[in-house]
């Protein structure tokens, strides 16, 4: 198996690539220190295993994940305990707690293994399934832009609409798509900041300038940076909740 | 009860008519309780100053100066009302040094149940105020001592630890004394004393020592004291959680190296103490002051009894923090 170490602390790195050295089916095809690196590297290298931080510079190991073209096994190896639901919801193999002794790295690897072979004996032409999305209320968004990883504040947010299995989403500075449903995004968002106005739709209030009736039960959105979008009846009543007229 | 005994009494023993006998009785009494009354809302809502003779001798004034006027009135009444009743006319002008005396004692009576009333509400606004006090200062001791006790700090510190003992086995032990000098201080910590500035650096240098081994050369530390500066007294462990702070933004979120820079000087007896970190405000959320940022504040004014000793500034890649502690001379 190949595998690749991400982790922002070298000791970190040190002692899963010293462990790693009792596994001689093991190799390790690069290590790097933070999420931008890791996926220009395991897009790149293509690895069977990760081993993966999740509280890093820029980036978290979760968000770093959602923007990964490839999708190798993960082992989450961290400090925080309040992320093990999360880190097994997002199909994780095993999650490491640091510190970690020689005997429960073994057990991951043992568990990594078996679902390498599981996944070989398959088909190994299926490309390996998506990772789910992670549940929570929504901080940040990155997205990928050919080799550039944005992160968009949800704050910065003005409009975001459905573009078939994408969402486009809208700030200040440009327009970002990225693989995700509106239907996540409706349940994730900071409810009091955003509004589903239409199927296609979801507005941020801050970013509402004013609404227009333009035919009998039909509104348009008119937003602060000039763009007008849809707005359905049920939106209608979703904005009249949310604005208290 | 006392108009009735007085219109009696007057009735009985004097053998006045029964209508002058309650007339003066309630006029009298009654102009007397309204005065009183008067006064005692006064006083409740008017407030003469703070110094309390000056407030007594006002008082004293107001109080004499009313019965007079009500006295001088209440006979002229009772003359103008009874001419022709020569006994009861005589009887009012005697009396009079009797009433006067008589409405002082009233009033007396008046202020002092007053007084009485204000000293117990004050007494159990005082217990209230010196509870709430008292938790808000166990809270903050609490808080203080889980954000010292941070566990990403720890388990991570462990994990580095662990790492050594394979690796480099004496930089292992270094790191074990460290982290055990940092949590001895921690724990230690008394939140009400103070000590001088050098000591406070000590134990932070101690923490930073512990970062440095983690993260290597991505951080450096900058300090510039003035001179006389070390001596200064400071709050224990009141620097922590800024340290905490600039290296989480600073450090713990950004790729490049990273320069925390410490500034002391003494200006106007105060000590002035400012850190700042670079960070990079596209990439985080705006908060307001995290938790460890919020009790410093709080603490700062607990013990000094001061508002704006805490300022935060951000430019467009640097945060930072400025205290102001006041130095006795």
């Amino acid at each position: 198996m190949n595998a690749i170490i991400i982790d922002d602390e070298l000791l970190a790195r040190d002692i899963i690539r010293t462990y790693l050295r009792d596994f001689p089916e093991m190799n390790i095809m690069g290590e790097c220190a933070n999420g931008f690196e890791g996926i220009k590297m395991i897009n790149e290298l293509k690895p069977d295993l990760i081993f993966l931080d999740i509280q890093m510079p820029k980036i978290t190991g979760f968000e770093m994940i959602e923007l990964l073209d490839h999708h190798p096994i993960i082992i989450f190896s961290t400090a925080f305990d309040k992320h093990a639901i999360k880190a097994f919801e997002m199909s994780a193999t095993d999650y490491l707690l640091k510190p970690y002794d020689k005997q429960r790295f073994s057990e991951a690897i043992k568990k990594a293994q078996s679902k390498f072979d599981l996944q070989s004996s398959l088909d190994s032409s299926t490309p390996t399934a998506q990772y789910p999305q992670r549940e929570g209320t929504l901080e940040r968004i990155v997205v990928k832009l050919g080799n550039k990883i944005n992160i968009i504040l949800v704050s910065d947010i003005s409009y975001i609409e459905a573009q078939d299995d994408y969402v486009e989403i809208h700030t200040a500075e440009g327009k970002y798509l990225k693989q995700m449903t509106m239907k996540f995004l409706e349940a994730n968002l900071p409810g009091n900041q955003f509004v589903r106005t239409h199927r296609s739709f979801i507005a941020a209030i801050a970013a509402i300038d004013k609404i227009e009736m333009y035919e009998k039960e039909s509104y348009l959105l008119h937003l602060k940076q000039g763009s007008k979008i849809n707005v359905s009846r049920s939106g209608y009543s979703k904005l009249k909740q949310a604005l208290k007229f | 009860m006392i108009i009735i005994a007085h219109t009696v009494f007057l009735h009985l023993y004097y053998q006045f008519s029964l209508l002058a006998s309650s007339t003066d009785s309630l006029i009298f009494n009654g102009a007397i309780a309204a005065l009183g009354f008067f006064y005692g809302y006064a006083f409740r809502y008017i407030s003469l100053g703070n110094h309390k003779i000056n407030t007594f001798i006002s008082y004293a004034a107001l109080v004499l100066a009313g019965t007079l006027l009500v006295l001088m009135g209440f006979k002229h009444l009772m003359l103008f009302v009874f001419a022709d009743q020569e006994l009861f006319v005589l009887f009012v002008s005697d009396t009079l040094i009797w009433r006067a005396t008589a409405s002082s004692f009233y009033f007396a009576i008046i202020i002092l149940l007053y007084y009485l009333l204000k000293y117990s509400e004050d007494l159990q606004e005082k217990v209230l105020n010196e509870s709430n006090l008292q938790q808000i200062i166990q809270q903050t001791a609490l808080d203080a001592l889980k954000s010292q006790l941070n566990p990403h700090f720890i388990f991570n510190s462990l994990n580095s630890i662990s790492s050594l003992t394979i690796s480099n086995p004496g930089k292992a032990q270094q790191m074990v004394i460290k982290l055990s000098d940092f949590l001895r201080n921690s724990l230690q910590n008394n939140e009400s004393k103070t000590h001088t500035l050098s000591e406070e650096l000590k134990v932070i240098q101690l923490y930073l020592d512990i970062e440095k081994i983690r993260f290597g050369d991505r951080l450096s530390i900058v300090e510039e004291i003035d001179e006389g500066c070390n001596a200064a007294q400071i709050p224990n462990m009141i620097l922590q959680p800024l340290f905490e702070n600039a290296i989480k933004y600073g450090l713990y979120e950004t790729l490049d190296s990273v320069e925390i820079v410490t500034k002391v000087r003494l200006e106007d007896q105060q000590l002035i103490i400012s850190i700042s970190n670079p960070y990079d405000p596209k990439t985080q959320p705006p908060k307001g002051k995290g938790i460890g940022l919020k009790n410093t504040e709080q603490r700062l004014k607990l013990l000094y009894e001061l508002d704006h000793m805490m300022t935060t500034t951000k430019t467009s890649d640097t945060f930072s923090i400025t205290l102001h502690i006041p130095q006795h001379s």
